[in-house]
């Protein structure tokens, strides 16, 4: 019996290659056109993906030369067309305000109907330049921190804390509102949220596994590591993946001496592919067994996105190992994820 | 009568959903789900349909209390602004997204580059409404805490507005510059990412009143969401006050739009007109209501007065309003306010609740469809201003009147645009390019 598993496509700039965007069918600010976000959107969906992902760097960012836009606007952006496949921003916490954080992945959840995930990732000393805060001595540490602060304030709100209670003019029952109180010597967070508590609860946290510390409370880690496994009762191991495959034009080789030509391709941590759509289904299938799921990244989305549509994800459909998001299901119930009790109910 | 200085205006209309006040009346059964994310897109697209210029979200960065408890009478929580424009962004085409943001519990990097995406998403449709925040209660949700003096807050607004253009500015077709500030304020060096728009910024708004807060707006803003949105005098002296003051930052009269903030009962006839106002008003002012309202200004809980009673008759135990109830008030002087409503309520022999309900009762506008259109038209083409942001008292059903009926109205008096004239919120409000774009 074959073991389904998650399939995520990241859908940032033209692609993993620093060249790609010269190959998109896209003029370089074209890159950014909604048009473009929403046909990944129907594309997801339709192929029976878990979930886009959307990278981001709050500044420039070799691997992806062009720009982007704010990695949660461009999610909710797609909240409302879509009904079933999860949509999953970066948002760095390095320097980001928690409390901010909290209500936009809350807000991204209640407009998507329970599909959003939050990337957490840690940012470089660079950016603590851009808003003038001392530079992170720990960012893995702080990471940990803000997690947690974030996880507080989306459990600040019990479920039914709006009770719309005419009878005694009260639309809250404050006793089920919770300051969160969360102090980490650096900085503090008082609370609630100013969001009530969203649909799937707590959205589903993905931390990059070089970005865990033993505190970080992550339902995801994104590995980069080949023979990372998963495990019973500890997060879903979801591999990263650069691909790059044969077009009808061209073999993945020769497209990638091509794309290196224009612009070299740094260390991305992730794991690398390239050769035929057939193969990488092969390859795909292979991890199925020991991986909760997968991250695909495509060289150039506009050519290599063609070739997976064509055949590798047709061949990883009819081996069963892709199981469709249903319309109206919570990431986490995709996920096979519980919703969970929140920390500050009473019983 | 006033004359008509501007015969050949247009109304322009906004729709400020509010999330967080009394005025929304969430008891009543056609009351929908203030977060469920239908009654948001139900609301933008009665507004679209009526070739409204802008749909508005506020903001709140910490829940009202009142006497340390979480206030629990009103609305309370809502969606981050930026987060829901964005998801309305990908259901409409044409309508201007409004985003209230603080500049105070902020960094311009990163609102700079959240509105530049929205703007980016929607086409051109984004814009910012820019308040200000100065209080240590506020601050206790964020990194730096209550760091910010009062009379600091417009400059820091100021400066932040600035980076923010700097920031949209910096794109020239093929890449970035980036932005470097060293001031007392900000001392960053910021590396934009995103590209410019189709209006090439968000339209600023700002909603200041005081002095300082009009020249903030003139010197900077595309326009003023004002609070003058009752009585006709006192919005053409705060109108002309505004010309004034833009002509003095070196701009021309009209550079600035005026859009109060307003409230509009549309009924089929006189007597409907006045039983619905009425019955708005009195779902807005319950009896606990009420009584949290003067609590306020007298800095106690009086929820165990009687509403039908008299004001409280000692003087308030505080000298200066508190503003965690984030009410417009806040700093007022509370003795001397106390006063003044003992007086009204003793001349008129009003109760406590009657005195709160005549207070409120001038909200904004009540008539015909008719009576209405005449009106409005009747204020913009004084100068009194340029359009009207409005608050529905119900949510999401709270436009369907004023777009099925007032304006066809106003359309057939020509005074409402019978299609948009663009695709920007910077065409549908007639403006020019940012000021910084010259």
């Amino acid at each position: 019996m074959p073991t389904p598993f998650h399939v995520f496509l990241e859908v940032d700039g033209g692609g993993w290659h620093p060249a790609a965007w010269r190959r998109s069918r896209s003029t370089p600010d074209q890159v950014f056109f909604p048009a473009r976000l929403r046909e990944f959107a129907v594309t997801a969906q339709a192929q029976g993906l878990t979930g886009l992902t959307f990278e981001d760097s709050t500044a420039p960012d070799p691997r992806n030369p062009v720009g982007h836009l704010d990695a949660v606007q461009r999610a909710a952006f797609l909240a409302g067309t879509t009904d079933a496949v999860g949509l999953l921003p970066v948002a760095a916490t390095t320097y980001s305000e928690p409390f901010h954080v909290a209500a936009q992945i809350a807000s991204l959840d209640h407009s998507s109907h329970g599909r959003a995930g939050w990337i957490a990732t840690t940012s470089p000393a660079r950016a603590a330049r851009a808003v003038d805060l001392p530079v992170a001595a720990d960012p893995a540490a702080e990471l940990a921190d803000v997690v947690r602060a974030v996880r507080a304030l989306w459990d600040s709100w019990e479920d039914d804390a709006v009770v719309r209670d005419v009878a005694t003019g009260r639309y809250v029952d404050r006793d089920r509102l919770h300051h969160v109180d969360v102090e980490t010597g650096r900085w503090s967070v008082k609370g609630p949220l100013t969001v009530p508590r969203s649909p799937q609860g707590q959205s589903v946290v993905v931390v990059h596994e070089r970005d865990l510390t033993p505190t970080t409370h992550a339902d995801v880690v994104l590995s980069g590591d080949e023979g990372a496994r998963r495990t019973a009762g500890g997060p879903l191991v979801v591999l990263d993946v650069e691909f790059a495959l044969d077009t009808e034009a061209h073999a993945a080789a020769d497209r990638l001496a091509a794309l290196d030509a224009d612009a070299a391709a740094p260390a991305s941590g992730r794991i690398r592919w390239s050769g035929s759509g057939e193969g990488f289904a092969r390859y795909l299938s292979g991890l199925a067994g020991s991986v909760n799921g997968v991250r695909l990244h495509a060289a150039v989305l506009d050519e290599d996105l063609r070739t997976l549509l064509r055949t590798t994800l047709p061949a990883l459909r009819v081996a069963r190992l892709l199981q469709a998001p249903v319309a109206g299901a919570t990431l986490r119930s995709t996920l096979g994820l519980a919703r969970p009790v929140n920390q500050f109910a009473t019983a | 009568m006033t004359e008509l200085r501007y015969p050949d205006a247009v109304v322009h209309f906004g729709v400020f959903f509010q999330g967080v006040n009394h005025s929304t009346i969430w008891s009543d059964p056609r009351s929908g789900s203030q977060m469920h994310h239908s009654t948001f897109t139900q609301l933008v697209r009665t507004a679209e349909r009526g070739l409204f210029d802008a749909f508005f979200l506020g903001e709140g960065l910490r829940l009202r209390e009142q006497h340390g408890k979480i206030h629990d009478l009103d609305v309370v929580g809502r969606p981050d602004a930026l987060t829901e424009l964005a998801a309305l962004a990908g259901l409409t085409s044409r309508i201007g997204l409004v985003a209230t943001q603080n500049t105070t519990y902020n960094d311009p990097a990163d609102l700079a580059r959240r509105l530049a995406s929205l703007d980016v998403l929607s086409g051109g449709r984004a814009a910012w409404n820019v308040v200000t925040t100065d209080n240590a209660w506020t601050g206790a949700n964020f990194r730096r805490g209550g760091y910010l003096d009062h009379a600091d807050r417009y400059e820091r607004a100021e400066r932040f507005v600035n980076l923010a253009k700097a920031v949209w500015d910096s794109w020239d077709g093929r890449g970035f510059t980036p932005v470097t500030s060293s001031d007392r304020f900000f001392d960053v060096e910021i590396e934009p990412t995103v590209p410019r728009s189709p209006q090439e910024h968000p339209v600023l708004f700002q909603a200041g009143d005081s002095p300082a807060g009009r020249d903030f707006a003139t010197r900077t803003a595309d326009v003023i969401f004002s609070r003058h949105g009752t009585d006709h005098a006192d919005a053409l002296e705060f109108a002309d006050d505004i010309r004034r003051r833009t002509v003095a930052a070196g701009r021309p009269e009209g550079d600035v739009l005026i859009l109060p903030g307003t409230q509009i009962v549309v009924a089929d006839n006189e007597a409907e007109v006045e039983e619905k106002a009425r019955w708005v008003l009195e779902q807005q002012v319950t009896p606990a209501t009420a009584l949290s309202l003067v609590g306020q200004v007298w800095g106690e809980d009086l929820s165990g007065y009687d509403p039908d009673g008299p004001l409280p008759a000692h003087d308030p135990v505080i000298a200066d309003i508190d503003g965690t109830r984030g009410a417009h008030r806040a700093g007022a002087d509370a003795r001397a306010l106390a006063q003044q409503w003992r007086a009204v309520a003793e001349e008129n022999k009003f109760s406590l609740r009657e005195l709160v309900l005549h207070h409120s009762s001038e909200r904004g506008f009540a008539g015909t469809a008719s009576q209405l259109a005449d009106e409005l038209a009747f204020w913009v083409r004084s100068g009194a201003s340029d359009g009207f942001n409005i608050t529905p008292y119900l949510v999401p059903s709270g436009l369907d009147d004023i777009v099925d009926q007032v304006v066809p109205a106003l359309q057939d008096r020509g005074a409402y645009p019978s299609e948009y004239v663009g695709t920007t919120l910077r065409e549908h409000l007639g403006l020019r390019a940012p000021l910084t774009r010259r």
